[in-house]
This record gives structure tokens, C-alpha cells and sequence, in this order.
């Protein structure tokens, strides 16, 4: 993890530095492309949803003769087996593991690392569980004869129920909403809930962004609505995260009411603003720009969390106590620039 | 009251396997479609006629009136909704059967009494699901998923505390696997083999919209019914939800402390069990019945002079079967009644079914275990 965020560090690092020295004619060059292309980008983004209610019509249509052919009754049919196949070998497979489970979940940890200890047991038995679901889903889905381009579509629809029932295990393991000794993050009771909650939202609206438009495309051959459906997606998503962060930030504000004695850094107008901004950057054609500004989102997160994260799991294995006080965002940010500089200084003394 | 809560409990599993009886039944000869229609209409006399008679269809109808309104009763007693996960699948699956299920029922079987010409066997239900209805093959093919899965629950659940289960397992597990998904492929493949059939044999799709056309005419009468069973069964499903969010309501300031052993605490409600308050407060219990006064894993022990409720009589079977001492208590049937309790949890959450079929191994098993986890 410490030499992916060197290494990514230094990337960003060299960007602006080569940016920063390129000659003006260059640089008007790039801005004119830029917005050509974001020109291109907006006058496709219409063209989508002008032409998306139409493609919709014709999207209907297909499925009603989907309808009559009997491919939709057999592909319902079948997807139903897989259903009955996977949740009732999982099922079969908790009436057994059921038990170890609650062993570890009843299990009060005294200490972090015993935590990290019970949430590897629990992630190998809920893992498990996932595991069985899939394989025999996929099993399954392999033997049965379906009608032409539906098996990917199938395969495609339980990798991502697979995706999202992993991202739900993974929040609940380390925010462990019901268990405060298991938690493996530094996050209060009344946080851990919502957590998990929109951890989940959050991968389902990403997986139904991956899965509706492939279904549109496949069965109805409309690629204006597909675009279409992922926009209207990607803006519930990005509604969805400001909407997260205003709680976290309203619910940390009331937290720490009674111990702030002076004005905090507004963190949550920040994270707003990178949420707005990548998604405006995606709708405008600047996918890897939109990527790039989250990666940075993701690497000043984790700087700014890392004392808290290190000092959760080493500084604190007595067992002493388990929650830390909410640092202020100026604090962070002093600390992550003090890596920062420490970080160019390295590069730069390699170099040398 | 009319019948002791055994009873009520013995009823109502005894009209749910009698349903499920009828569902495997039912089952049993959609998954004949894998041979062919021809031969799903020839085994139908066997394993559906005597469903079909007078006295079969009342001894159904009356099974089912039963098992539902048990059910919402059920759930109107409850004093909270703290439920196990498979306690909420059994009961979201539940309420979602009856309106799925109706239109089935009244398309063909009140169709059949109030029109004798009209010929629902097999080959006129898969055309008119493959062919002229298919959102209605959706809905049934749900509704056999979600039925399946409710009796295949209730069915596992009453079984795993038998003694004779780890015998019965073999069998009953696999055949609970086998007869959906033979069902759903006997459906699909006799849907198939209809469809070509329409293609081919113009007399036969004519004899098929005769009787889409009888549907038709009586379709208002059909319609009336339809909305006359959702009218009466709405009104009961609303009745149980209101009973129940009614008690919550007026309880909810009503506040009992209950004390466990190890130094836990939680806040309760009067009327609620202690089993309710453990699960709300997640305080971990052992409960492999799911609160239901069978298996006894629950059970705790309590000072004589405990402010619950007396014990009913099918806290005390169990009891007397696991032979629990005096001061012993179901937490799932000891309900709060206003000061504050204390308790101490015989067996650790981790238990599974076999405390349930052989109470004593798992008493001495029981510190060695919490051991070995720690």
C-alpha cells in the first residue's frame, strides 16, 4: 500500500511539474481540444436523451415480444433455478455455519488485534458462504440452455449481485454496526449503522449503472437510452454521496459539540466539492481526469486517516480504549503535507 | 381462551404441511412437463385429484383460511418486531403469497366450478402463460419460488429439532432442492413443446381461444371475487399491523430494565420477551427454534420472585421435556411485566439444533466451548 501511494504520489508530482513548464502556444492547444472536446461530449449527452424516449418505445416493444416468444418466460425460468440453486446451497451451507458464526459474534474483543482476528474468521465463513452462492450459481448458469446473448447477460447479473453482497460483508466486518468490540474502524455507534446502509446503496446504484444500460443495449439495441440510464445513474449516485456526506458531517458537528471550542475546517463542503466536480468531469468526457481526482480524493483520505488508522490497531493493542476523538481537517492536512514534502524530497533524492 | 397456545401452534403447522403437501403435489406434475404434456395430464388424476374433489378443495380452502389467519394473528400478538432474519423471510414471504397466488386460483379452479365447459388442463395453462398471458407465468413462477421456499422454511425449522432428523436429512434436503427445480424445468420445457404446438395445429390454438374467450365472459364475475379476497385480505393484514404498531405505541415509554449475566444490561418494554429485548439490544442468545417454545435453547434462569408472566402450557411441555430445573424460564415466552429482571442464559448464542434434539450433551459441552473461542 505505502509504495502504490509513493509511486502515485510521484505521478501526480511530475504531472504538475511538467504542466507547469510547458510553453504557451502548447498549452493553448490543449485547452482548444479540451473544449472541443467537451463540446462533442455535451452535444452527444443530448443527442442521448433526445433520442433515449424514443429507443425506450422501441426497448418496450422488444420485451413485449420477448413476452410472447417465450424467451423472457424461459430466461424468468431459469433465473428463478438459479435463484432456488444458490440461496439454497447457501442456505444449507448456514444451517451448519451458522453457529461458528454466532461463536465469533458473541465473542467480546478486548483488544484491536483480537478484532482483526475475529473479522478474518468472519470473513472467511460469510466469505465462504458468498463463494458457494456464486459457484453454483455460475454452475448452474453454465448447464442451462439459454437463448443466445441472455447467458452473459446472467453471468454479468450475478457477478454484480456477487459484488454488492461482497461490498455489504466487507462494511458490515469492519464497521460491525450490532458488535462495537468487533469494529475495526474508529467510527462512532451511531455512524456505523448508516455506514453500512449506504455502503450498500452505493454498490447497488454502481452495479445497477453496470448491469441497466448492458441490458438495454443487448436485448432492446439502444444505445442512447443505455447512455442515458448511466447519466440519470451516475447523478443519483453523486446525489446519493453529497447527501452521505452531509449527514457524516452534520452527525460529527452534533458528536463533538460539546468538546469544539473553535470553528472546523468544513471538510464536508470539501468532499461535496470533489464528488461535484468528478462527476461534472465524467459528464463532460474527462473520465481520466474524473478518475485521477478521485484517486487523489482516495490517497488525502487515507494520509489524513492513517495516524488514526495505525494508532487504532498498534498504539492501543492494551486495550485501553477504543475510540478516538475526530481530528481536525487543518491538522491533516499539516500532516499530510509534511508527508508530502518528505515524500518529493525522497523522489527527488533518488533522482539525484 | 378457546384453545391453549399448543394447540393454536399444532394447527398451524398442521394446515401448513397439508398445504405444502398440496404444493409438492402440484409441483410434482409440473415437473412430469419433462417428459411431456401428454404425460403431465395423465398423472394429474393421481396427484391432483384428490385436491379437486369437493371435500379436498373445502379441506383446502379451510387450510389455508387457517394457516393466514393464524399467521397475522401471530403476528399481531408480537410485542415487537425484533425477529430473527429467517423469522422476517418467513413472514414477508408470507404475506406475499396470497394476493401472488390469487389469480391463479380464480382463473382456473373458480373458473372450472362456475363454467363446466371450460378445460383447464395443462396444454390451456401453458398456452395461455407462454402465449397469451405471459405476465401471469411471471407471477406464478414467483409465486412457486416464494411458496416453496415459505413450507421448505416452516417444514426444516419443525423438523431440525426431531431426534430423527440426522436421519430424516438425507432424504428430506434433497428432495426439498429437487422438486422446485424439476417443477421449473418440467415448466419450461413443456412451454416449449406448447408453443410449437400453437405453431402447428390451428384446431387446437382454436380450441385454446374458445376458452380464452369463456374466461372473458365471466371475466366481471372473476374480477369481483378477485377484489372481494384482496379487500377481505387487506383488511386482516391491516388489522394485524395496526394491533401490532398499536401495543408498540402505547408501550414504548413503558421501559423494564433487564440485567444478564456478565454485567450486560438492556432496556425493554413491558409485554415484551425477554428473548425480544436480547435481540433489540443485540445481546447474544441462543434461540434455534426462532422464538417459538420448541426447542428450549433459550432458556434462562430466573429468581423466583421475577416479574414475568406465568408460564403457558407450551413453555412447560418444553421445559418438562429438556428437563430444565424449577427456576427455569423459555426467555422467548417470559414476557416483561413492569420492574426490572434478572436473568442468567443457561446455553451460549452459538448452540445449534443439536441442544434442541439432545439438551444434555450440550450443557457439559458448553464451557469448553466458550473456552476454545476465547
Amino acid at each position: 500500500m505505502r509504495t502504490w501511494l509513493i509511486s502515485l504520489a510521484g505521478a501526480v508530482a511530475s504531472t504538475a511539474s511538467s504542466a507547469a513548464s510547458a510553453d504557451e502556444p502548447a498549452f493553448q492547444r490543449l485547452a482548444g481540444s479540451a473544449s472541443a472536446g467537451v463540446s462533442a461530449n455535451l452535444q452527444a449527452l443530448r443527442d442521448d436523451f433526445a433520442l433515449a424516449p424514443f429507443e425506450a418505445e422501441r426497448f418496450g416493444a422488444a420485451i413485449a415480444a420477448a413476452l410472447r416468444d417465450g424467451t423472457a418466460v424461459r430466461t424468468v425460468t431459469f433465473a428463478l433455478i438459479l435463484v432456488v440453486v444458490g440461496a439454497g446451497l447457501e442456505w444449507l451451507y448456514w444451517t451448519f455455519a451458522a453457529a461458528p458464526l454466532r461463536a465469533v459474534v458473541s465473542t467480546t474483543a478486548t483488544t484491536p488485534r483480537q478484532a482483526v482476528s475475529l473479522a478474518l474468521r468472519r470473513l472467511a465463513y460469510l466469505g465462504v458462504g458468498v463463494a458457494l452462492f456464486t459457484a453454483s450459481t455460475v454452475g448452474a448458469a453454465l448447464i442451462l440452455p439459454w437463448h443466445p446473448n441472455v447467458d452473459t447477460m446472467v453471468i454479468g447479473a450475478i457477478a454484480l449481485v456477487v459484488a454488492v453482497r461482497s461490498a455489504w460483508i466487507i462494511a458490515e466486518i469492519v464497521v460491525s454496526p450490532h458488535h462495537p468490540s468487533l469494529r475495526l474502524a474508529a467510527i462512532q455507534q451511531y455512524q456505523s449503522g448508516f455506514l453500512v446502509g449506504g455502503v450498500a446503496w452505493l454498490t447497488m446504484l454502481a452495479a445497477a449503472v453496470a448491469l441497466l444500460p448492458q441490458l438495454t443495449t443487448t436485448v432492446g439495441s439502444a444505445p442512447h437510452l443505455a447512455e442515458a440510464i448511466r447519466v440519470a445513474m451516475g447523478f443519483l449516485i453523486t446525489v446519493s454521496l453529497i447527501t452521505a456526506v452531509l449527514i457524516a458531517s452534520r452527525q460529527e458537528d452534533r458528536g463533538g459539540k460539546e468538546r469544539r471550542r473553535r470553528p472546523r475546517f468544513p471538510k464536508g463542503l470539501i468532499a461535496s466539492f470533489v464528488i461535484v466536480a468528478t462527476a461534472i468531469l465524467a459528464l463532460v468526457g474527462g473520465g481520466r481526469i474524473a478518475a485521477l481526482l478521485v484517486d487523489i480524493a482516495i490517497v488525502a483520505a487515507l494520509l489524513g486517516a492513517s495516524k488514526r488508522i495505525v494508532f487504532f490497531f498498534c498504539g492501543m493493542s492494551s486495550g485501553e480504549t477504543r475510540s478516538l476523538p475526530p481530528r481536525n481537517f487543518p491538522t491533516c492536512c499539516r500532516s499530510s503535507c509534511w508527508r508530502w514534502f518528505g515524500l518529493r524530497h525522497c523522489s527527488s533524492g533518488s533522482q539525484d | 381462551m378457546l384453545f391453549s397456545r399448543l394447540i393454536v401452534r399444532r394447527i398451524r403447522l398442521g394446515s401448513g404441511l397439508f398445504l405444502l403437501l398440496f404444493v409438492a403435489c402440484h409441483l410434482c406434475n409440473l415437473a412430469l412437463g419433462l417428459v411431456s404434456v401428454d404425460a403431465m395430464e395423465r398423472w394429474r388424476g393421481a396427484l391432483l385429484m384428490p385436491w379437486q374433489t369437493s371435500f379436498g378443495q373445502a379441506l383446502l380452502l379451510a387450510a389455508a383460511i387457517v394457516h393466514a389467519s393464524l399467521g397475522l394473528a401471530s403476528l399481531a400478538s408480537r410485542h415487537s418486531l425484533a425477529m430473527s432474519r429467517t423469522d422476517w423471510v418467513q413472514l414477508l414471504l408470507g404475506l406475499a403469497t396470497p394476493p401472488l397466488l390469487l389469480n391463479h386460483v380464480v382463473g382456473l379452479q373458480v373458473t372450472s366450478d362456475l363454467v363446466a365447459r371450460f378445460r383447464a388442463d395443462y396444454g390451456y395453462v401453458l398456452a395461455v402463460y407462454w402465449r397469451y398471458a405471459p405476465l401471469f407465468a411471471l407471477q406464478q413462477l414467483l409465486v412457486v419460488v416464494i411458496v416453496w421456499a415459505h413450507g421448505a422454511i416452516g417444514l426444516y425449522s419443525s423438523l431440525v429439532l426431531k431426534r430423527a432428523w440426522p436421519r430424516l436429512a438425507p432424504i428430506v434436503i434433497p428432495i426439498l432442492f429437487a422438486v422446485p427445480i424439476l417443477a421449473l424445468l418440467g415448466f419450461a420445457h413443456a412451454g416449449e413443446a406448447v408453443l410449437a404446438r400453437l405453431a402447428t395445429e390451428a384446431d387446437w390454438r382454436a380450441l385454446i381461444e374458445q376458452n380464452l374467450l369463456i374466461r372473458r365472459e365471466i371475466g366481471y364475475r372473476l374480477g369481483v371475487i378477485q377484489v372481494g379476497v384482496f379487500l377481505v385480505y387487506g383488511v386482516a393484514v391491516a388489522a394485524a399491523v395496526g394491533v401490532l404498531a398499536a401495543k408498540m405505541l402505547r408501550r414504548r415509554s413503558m421501559r423494564v430494565m433487564v440485567s444478564y449475566d456478565g454485567g450486560l444490561t438492556a432496556l425493554g418494554r413491558i409485554g415484551m420477551s425477554v428473548l425480544e429485548v436480547s435481540r433489540a439490544n443485540d445481546i447474544p442468545h441462543a434461540n434455534v427454534c426462532g422464538g417459538r417454545a420448541r426447542c428450549g435453547t433459550c432458556r434462562i434462569i430466573v429468581p423466583a420472585d421475577a416479574d414475568l408472566d406465568a408460564p403457558g402450557e407450551a413453555e412447560l411441555a418444553t421445559l418438562h421435556r429438556v428437563q430444565a430445573p424449577t427456576d427455569a424460564r423459555l426467555a422467548c415466552q417470559a414476557h416483561l411485566l413492569g420492574r426490572a429482571v434478572s436473568v442468567r442464559r443457561v446455553y451460549p448464542a452459538f448452540v445449534d439444533a443439536t441442544a434442541a434434539r439432545e439438551p444434555g450433551s450440550w450443557l457439559d459441552e458448553t464451557e469448553a466451548n466458550l473456552e476454545a473461542v476465547r
